[in-house]
């Protein structure tokens, strides 16, 4: 082309218009090419650089929230499942973040609380907020056993009964008969799980599972049935009761005034210490022993959803003879009110040892059978007598049948090594109607002050929710009941 | 860059502009969205705050606590124990106070009217 190959504006070269091969372009003069470069970068490199800060300036004022912020990412705290009782009242809901605890103390040893992040990777710290963590770490609910409104009758009274008696605590376990499920357990005293921090260890302590004591008199009944089913006595078998008998280093003595002769139903009903000390003699320490642990005692309870104590039971191996003579009326053997309950319940279930259960899913070992059931009626019809023509009419629910049995018993300090004078725990075993158990209940308070005993305190806390227990149930009331209660 | 280039990377230039705005506009819906995520979360936390405030509030009305305390209180008794129940005259009815007699006399009833 013959045009000059200046641009009259811009200075730049234009090309010719063969571009096919780059020798027939003109290459531009020493320095031209430099000076094309940058005049053509500079305005679009301010574009690039100006526009990105214009856009997202634009994109930022359209949040219409101000000054333009960092994206934050959000902080969930985890979800955690709520813990329901049987009727779905809540007693636990929220994320680990807040939970809360709406019924206050009701059940609260049991639920326990949760808190931080431990490093074992739970968030219980106490109770079924523990155990079941993983369960309710997954979202799930856990539903309980507890029947709510028997909870607090169990609690409302046994306050008032803790408060009079001047008791250090007490306890109180529920088990439906037939099922094993644990309908009430509470403990005194109580504490609200939505302020755990201003409470102390001791009183956060679940006793009805995790209290073990020595139970005293309640144990006889335990005895009884495993001679019945051994036939190494019959129910008309008549024992020496002498008033204090000398076994070993330790001599044993009855409270109750008695003739020196006793039928078993009578060795019960008086509590005769000395009358079963006879007994005993008619088992081997390893029998016995062996007994003890078939109905449960000095084993871990097959409840997975809570903390249980096994109680104590030392090798027959160790015992000397007053050891024995102890364990046959509830010394020198240990138990919780929980494993009591259970174990209680054979009789109630006609023989047949059901293991206790917190969660309605829970899958817990089979029932076995332990007693024949003619042997574990005529226990229960024993216990009958024993609540109707002692002293015990103050545990008597009016117009129901109940069998039972008290229990007093010495309390060991570890620290002082003895049983100090005036240490006692008060209990109560027995279940209800008797023809036909529904409940079995046990009651049991710790130091007492002195004046309070097993048949004018415990009796009383097991009449009292007992009465709730038949009104909130419907139980009807038997005719022979009404004939045979007298009201004080 | 030749001569060649530089024309047409400006054609490209409002093709990344308009690149650069749909994505400062999906960053800001973005944004809006994360924070219409963060007060709903918020709302729902405090929700849930609520509602368990309103539980426990419902509990210390018609909790199983509260309703035995209040049956206690209220003399109530379960079924089995009514036959126990010591029956009391009721209190008698208080003496009335001189605040509680009224003047009679015409006037007054002049006054009321």
């Amino acid at each position: 082309m013959a045009l000059s190959a200046m641009d009259p504006v811009y200075g730049r070269p234009t090309r010719d218009g063969d571009r096919s091969t780059p020798r027939n372009r003109r290459r531009p003069a020493p320095g031209q090419g430099t000076l094309e470069l940058r005049f053509t970068r500079r305005p679009l490199m301010l574009l690039l650089i100006a526009l990105p800060l214009v856009a997202a300036l634009a994109g930022f004022a359209l949040q219409q929230t101000g000054a333009p912020t960092w994206p934050t990412h959000p902080i969930v705290a985890p979800e955690r499942g709520a813990i329901l009782a049987s009727d779905g009242t809540v007693l636990a809901e929220g994320d680990v973040a807040s939970r809360f605890y709406p019924q206050g103390h009701l059940a609260a040893h049991v639920i326990g609380f949760s808190g931080a992040l431990q490093p074992d990777g739970r968030y219980g710290l106490e109770g079924v907020e523990y155990t079941l963590d993983a369960r309710l770490q997954a979202g799930m609910d856990a539903n309980l056993t507890l029947d709510p409104i028997l909870q607090a009758a169990a609690e409302r009274h046994l306050e008032a009964t803790v408060l009079d008696s001047g008791a250090e605590n007490g306890s109180v376990v529920m088990l439906e008969a037939g099922t094993g499920r644990i309908l009430a357990a509470a403990s005194y005293p109580f504490f609200d799980p939505n302020e755990q921090g201003r409470y102390d260890r001791s009183v956060i302590q679940n006793q009805a599972f995790l209290q073990q004591y020595e139970p005293g008199s309640v144990m006889k009944p335990f005895v009884v049935a495993a001679l019945l089913q051994s036939d190494r006595i019959q129910p008309e078998t008549i024992v020496d009761a002498p008033p204090t008998m000398r076994v070993g280093t330790k001599t044993f003595q009855d409270v109750a005034r008695h003739a020196p002769e006793l039928e078993i139903k009578d060795v019960l009903r008086y509590s005769s210490n000395t009358a079963m000390l006879n007994l005993t003699q008619h088992f081997e320490p390893a029998e016995l022993h062996a007994w003890m642990r078939h109905y449960g005692f000095g084993q871990s309870l097959p409840l997975r959803s809570a903390y249980t104590r096994p109680g104590t039971l030392n090798p027959w191996q160790d015992w000397v003879p007053q050891d024995q003579a102890s364990a046959t009326i509830g010394q020198s053997v240990a138990t919780t009110p929980l494993q009591l309950a259970a174990a209680y319940a054979i009789f109630a279930n006609d023989g047949v040892y059901v293991p206790p259960r917190l969660l309605e899913d829970e899958a817990t070992r089979e029932p076995h059978r332990v007693l024949s059931g003619d042997v574990a009626r005529t226990v229960r019809g024993m216990l009958q007598y024993t609540m109707e023509e002692s002293g015990l009419r103050q545990s008597i629910i009016p117009g129901v049948t109940a069998a039972g049995k008290t229990g007093t018993a010495d309390i060991y300090s570890p620290e002082q090594g003895t049983y100090p004078d005036g240490w006692y725990s008060l209990t109560f075993a027995g279940m209800f109607p008797a023809d036909d158990p529904e409940m079995v209940m046990v009651v049991m308070l710790q130091k007492p002050e002195a004046g309070a005993s097993s048949t004018l305190t415990a009796a009383p806390l097991f009449r009292a929710i007992g009465s709730e227990v038949v009104a909130h149930w419907g139980i009807a009331p038997s005719p022979e009941a009404l004939a045979g209660t007298t009201t004080p | 860059m030749t001569q060649a280039t530089a024309p047409r990377i400006l054609r490209f230039v409002p093709a990344y502009l308009a690149l650069l705005l749909v994505l400062a506009v999906l960053g800001a819906t973005n944004q809006n969205l994360l924070d219409h995520e963060l007060t709903l979360m918020e709302q729902g936390e405090t929700a849930r705050r609520d509602v368990a405030a309103y539980r426990a509030d419902a509990a210390r009305i018609d909790g199983p606590l509260a309703v035995a305390r209040w049956a206690q209180d209220n003399g109530m008794v379960p079924v089995p124990e009514v036959d126990a129940v010591q029956h009391l005259a009721p209190l008698p009815a208080p003496l009335p106070t001189t605040e509680d007699v009224r003047p009679q006399g015409l006037e007054v009833r002049t006054a009321w009217r």
